[in-house]
């Protein structure tokens, strides 16, 4: 094959394999949210002009006093405050219909969308469901904490929902980026452009950042592209590298590598592992964490909005559009568990979690 | 919007984000900035949304594509891109290296030119069809075409002759 023959075919072959790298997130909400702060700013753009115009006009007819004493000026209603760390939010009921679901494992689903940006999220300590104003809520899998969308900023923001306060993050990203470590203390947020880790610390009402030391270059990831998930046990981080082949376990304290696991592909988050670690989901396939022989390929492509959970070390929950279905690790389907939660119709990720 | 028309919306992105996210991702070269630009995609298509549903995907990908050269002609003064330098010339049949070298000099490319490769070979649009979605001659798109080639044979002197592994 000749060079320039050669030059087709590697530009097209690394572009298909830049496109395949894209994870699918859910975009319909941001892109909602987005919109509507371009509606406003444009609304309020336009109010300025008129109030300049406005300004204009009435210049002249002013200048027409200028021998009488200028009216005295209005006082500033109140001093500016700094912005408040936490501010309140309002929780309502949700629709004394929806129940929780009963889920192998002592999963249910602890996210369903509700109506316009709300979200009916599952309360621990009541174990029913209450709707806060927020999309794209994601429960911390233990705790009162979660994370959601924020419409003002278009941000993640952290939600307290045993006092309903909302807390901004110590780093500007959306919900997808970050992920809850197990014991529901801990979000990991991976950069893909530089390769960089940052666990944010959000014990105490407080969140901090700390970026972990994490040789990004050693791991194959010298233009980023190396994501990075939580293990079962939260002590690690499972690293992919970009050759793929195998993940790199390393210290969620230090960073330190403590193992490889010969899996070829990311992981998610911690509900990825089944509960023993012996298998993992990536790529929308099973694999044995021992071999990286892949036990089974899940059915169909990986839909666009869907959550997973292992309950068990041989009992996989897939949330989808109306339904959970129960595999094992081999892909067989054991179960299908109907979840109508009254959730407006649509395509909506609906999100798995322990009770 | 009305309710009926959001969720039109909602379905279009639910049926056609997946695609058009790893078209952004071939752009940008990173998740984060492929969904940026595909949520700035989305959001403007919603306002217009009354007047492209029904056949809105084009309209989407085109705000993509030259939100890209926007973004682009504003950030490359301000932010450092990183980049790998180009290797020492090694063996040939190492296609993990070559790939990787190649990512690194399609992230040197202005906007334009990576844009004109994403187009024409992930897209396989003809001249025209780039043409028109980039709204210029077709003159252009060949030059943008063989200026982006031109720097990528330029950064990858293994492909000599020798072949690649496939």
């Amino acid at each position: 094959m000749n060079r320039d023959a050669e030059l087709d075919r590697l530009v097209r072959h690394t572009l298909a394999g830049l496109a395949a790298e894209a994870r699918p997130v859910p975009l319909a909400a941001a892109a909602v949210l987005r919109a509507k702060r371009i509606r406003r700013r444009r609304l309020a753009a336009a109010a300025g002009a008129t109030a300049v115009l406005l300004a204009a006009l009435a210049i002249p007819l002013n200048r027409d006093h200028d021998d009488q004493p200028a009216p005295p000026r209005p006082a500033p209603s109140a001093t500016p405050s700094a912005t408040p760390s936490a501010t309140s939010f309002t929780v309502s009921e949700a629709p004394p219909t929806l129940r929780p679901v009963e889920l192998p494992g002592g999963l249910t689903l602890v996210a369903v969308p509700g109506p316009g940006d709300s979200t009916w999220v599952y309360d621990r300590t009541t174990g029913g469901y209450v709707t806060v104003p927020f999309a794209d809520v994601r429960p911390a899998p233990a705790g009162d904490l979660a994370l959601a969308l924020s419409a003002r900023t278009g941000s993640a923001v952290l939600l307290d929902l045993d006092d309903h306060t909302v807390r901004d993050l110590p780093l500007a990203t959306v919900p997808a980026q970050l992920s809850w470590s197990p014991d529901g203390r801990r979000l990991l947020y991976s950069d893909p452009s530089v390769g960089r880790l940052t666990i944010i610390e959000v014990t105490a009402g407080q969140a901090r950042s700390r970026v972990l030391p994490f040789d990004a270059a050693a791991h194959d990831c010298p233009n980023g592209g190396c994501p990075a998930g939580w293990t079962r046990t939260g002590q690690e981080l499972a690293v992919t590298s970009v050759e793929g082949g195998s993940l790199a376990l390393i210290s969620a304290e230090d960073g330190h590598m403590v193992r490889p696991v010969p899996v070829d592909g990311p992981i998610e988050d911690a509900c990825a592992w089944s509960t023993d670690g012996r298998h993992a989901v990536t790529n929308w396939r099973i694999v044995d964490t021992a071999t990286g022989a892949t036990t089974a390929d899940l059915p169909g492509t990986r839909p666009a909005l869907y959550s997973l959970c292992w309950a068990s070390p041989t009992d996989l929950l897939v949330s989808v559009t109306g339904e959970v279905q129960v595999y094992s690790p081999t892909g067989t389907l054991r179960e299908t568990i109907p979840t109508t939660t009254g959730a407006p119709d649509g395509n909506h990720k609906v999100i798995l979690g322990p009770r | 919007m009305d309710k009926a028309a959001e969720r039109e919306f909602s379905e279009f992105v639910a049926a056609r984000g997946a695609t058009l996210l790893r078209v952004a991702y071939a752009l940008t070269g990173e998740q984060h900035a492929a969904e940026d630009l595909v949520q700035t995609a989305l959001a403007k298509a919603m306002l217009r949304w009354t007047r492209i549903r029904g056949d809105a995907e084009p309209y989407v990908r085109k705000i993509m594509y030259h939100e890209h050269v926007s973004w682009w002609r504003r950030l490359r003064h301000r932010r450092e891109v990183v980049t790998a330098e180009p290797p020492e010339r090694g063996s040939a049949d190492e296609d993990p290296h070559l790939r990787l070298t190649m990512r690194a000099a399609l992230a040197t490319l202005p906007a334009r030119q990576r844009a004109v490769l994403v187009l024409r070979y992930l897209e396989d649009l003809s001249e025209q069809q780039v043409a028109d979605l980039l709204g210029v001659s077709t003159g252009t798109v060949g030059s943008q075409a063989s200026r982006a080639l031109a720097t990528l044979r330029r950064r990858l002197p293994d492909l000599d002759g020798t072949g690649v592994r496939r």
